[in-house]
């Protein structure tokens, strides 16, 4: 995989106005190297659909209100329906902490609060990338 | 590569994704993109399967200046095509960062509403800067687009730099997305971006200065020589909003004039022509190139010719005339 750049579904969700930490985090993931597909998603559907078209190594998706656990309830059982079982999930954005636990049960590789700095992020994925399934 | 050797693993699995793309499989044709862009070998065999399956898509180039609106155009057409039942291929191209390597791929975040829709592959790519070599890759998007069967690829660059003109050389017609004011992004741009032009659009028709705009290109006159014949194509332009999803019609009934005039004039099968002469001359002088460099790497240093053009004893450009002239004889015999 070295040499060759992540590519990275960016998802945030359409209502949630605040846009500007989702932004924020794709430029950090393009200043490490990442190839970045920004996208906002009122479905699940929109992101499936998008990560296969895209044949994106990582789907990372930004919540800024409440619906995190629903979402990849839904997400994770769907991504494996399209055969996309190599694809690493991550979670971003105000996720309380206790919500963590239940994301990783339902399939999500990590979830990350709000307010980290972007290397944890990319870090975590070039350590993980290629190396986690669903 | 003959079909009299045995049959190796690698040919199983080529003829197998061949299949897949040629039978539509989003997975298969995106998988085959991304591995191209890698320079995977699996990818140069798949494509070789599928060339004698390109040709059949109508091929429909967006270019422009940022934020001119090309995506939200692009999302317009598919829209209009998807009414037509006409399927669509989109590929679109965003430039890397040079300083990263990274980028930030935008493209889609316009064109949403087709998820739900299976004829509808929208497919973003980063320019990754090479020369040449992304024109390589867009190509091969194209043929795979085309091999899947989608009656329409849209490939969308911006007109920034020489490649991004040159993809856009790729498609059967080119459409060029301005806005009013349009001036000083003309000049930041590629001076070759006009005469890439078949069609101009005003996009943005909405807000103020379209109406000059218009007015102003339209009094330049350009034109499109066409190879043999004397007739020109007068490159029309298009007054448009793409937000407002105003003007779709002229724009389609435009495509169709060129097109037509394209297919009498015999300026559709030249440029066909020339995108593979061009495809080829790339493929040609890319691998004459990375063999070269490879045989410097492995210290081959040409029978000591690297140890006396490092000693001052002969100069590059003499050194060159004698590879050169060898390269010459070789081609000659082919
Ligand atoms: N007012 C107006 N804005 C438009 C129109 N078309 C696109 N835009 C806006 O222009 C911005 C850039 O559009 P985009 O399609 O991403 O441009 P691109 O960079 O050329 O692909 C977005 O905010 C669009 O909503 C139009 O016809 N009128
Ligand atoms: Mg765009």
């Amino acid at each position: 995989m070295s040499g060759k750049p992540v590519k990275v579904l960016l998802a945030k969700k359409k209502i949630d106005v605040h846009g500007r930490a989702s932004k924020l985090i794709a430029r950090e993931l393009r200043d490490a190297g990442m190839e970045v597909v920004y996208f906002r998603f009122g479905t699940v559907d929109e992101i499936v659909n998008a990560a296969l078209q895209e044949d994106v190594d990582v789907i990372a998706v930004s919540i800024m209100t409440s619906g995190h656990l629903h979402l990849a309830e839904n997400l994770v059982p769907a991504l494996k329906a399209k055969g996309m079982n190599d694809v690493m999930v991550i979670f971003g954005g105000i996720i309380p902490d206790v919500d963590f636990e239940p994301l990783r049960k339902m399939g999500v590789h990590r979830a990350f609060p709000a307010g980290l700095p972007g290397s944890v992020v990319v870090d975590y994925i070039n350590a993980n990338v290629g190396k986690v399934g669903l | 590569m003959s079909a009299t050797t045995a049959t190796t693993a690698p040919d199983v699995v080529a003829q197998r994704v061949a299949e897949q793309v040629l039978d539509g499989h989003v997975r298969s044709a995106t998988r085959l993109i991304t591995q191209s862009q890698d320079g995977d070998p699996l990818a140069r065999r798949v494509m070789s399967l599928l060339y004698p399956h390109c040709g059949r898509a109508r091929l429909i180039g967006i270019t422009g200046p940022p934020g001119a609106g090309k995506s939200t155009l692009v999302a317009g057409m598919i829209g209009e095509l998807r009414k037509r039942g006409l399927t669509v291929g989109v590929i679109a191209v965003d430039p890397s960062s040079p300083f990263s390597g990274g980028a930030v791929l935008g493209d889609r975040d316009r064109m949403t509403g087709f998820s739900s829709d299976g004829e509808v592959f929208i497919r973003s790519m980063a320019s990754r800067g090479a020369i040449g070599g992304l024109c390589a890759v867009a190509n091969d998007a194209v043929d795979v687009m085309d091999a899947m069967g989608k009656d329409v690829v849209l490939i969308e660059t911006v007109g920034v730099g020489q490649s991004e003109v040159e993809i856009a050389q790729i498609a059967n017609t080119v459409v060029l997305t301005l806005v009013p004011g349009y001036g000083d992004e003309l000049q930041a741009m590629k001076a070759g971006i006009m005469e890439a032009a078949d069609i101009i659009v005003v996009n943005k028709a909405d807000s103020p200065g379209a109406n000059g705009a218009v007015a102003e290109l339209q009094n330049m006159g350009y034109f499109q020589a066409v190879p043999q014949g004397e007739e020109m194509w007068q490159v029309p332009v298009v007054k448009m909003s793409a937000l407002r999803n105003e003007g779709f019609d002229e724009l389609e009934a435009q495509i169709l004039r060129q097109s037509e005039f394209a297919e009498k004039t015999g300026w559709k099968a030249a440029r066909q022509r020339r995108r593979r002469v061009h495809q080829f001359a790339e493929v040609v002088t890319d691998g004459v190139r990375r063999d070269f460099m490879g045989v410097m790497q492995e210290g081959g240093g040409f029978n000591g010719l690297l140890d006396r053009i490092e000693a001052l004893q002969v100069d590059p450009y003499a050194a060159a005339q004698g590879i050169s002239r060898r390269l010459r004889t070789l081609t000659k015999d082919l």
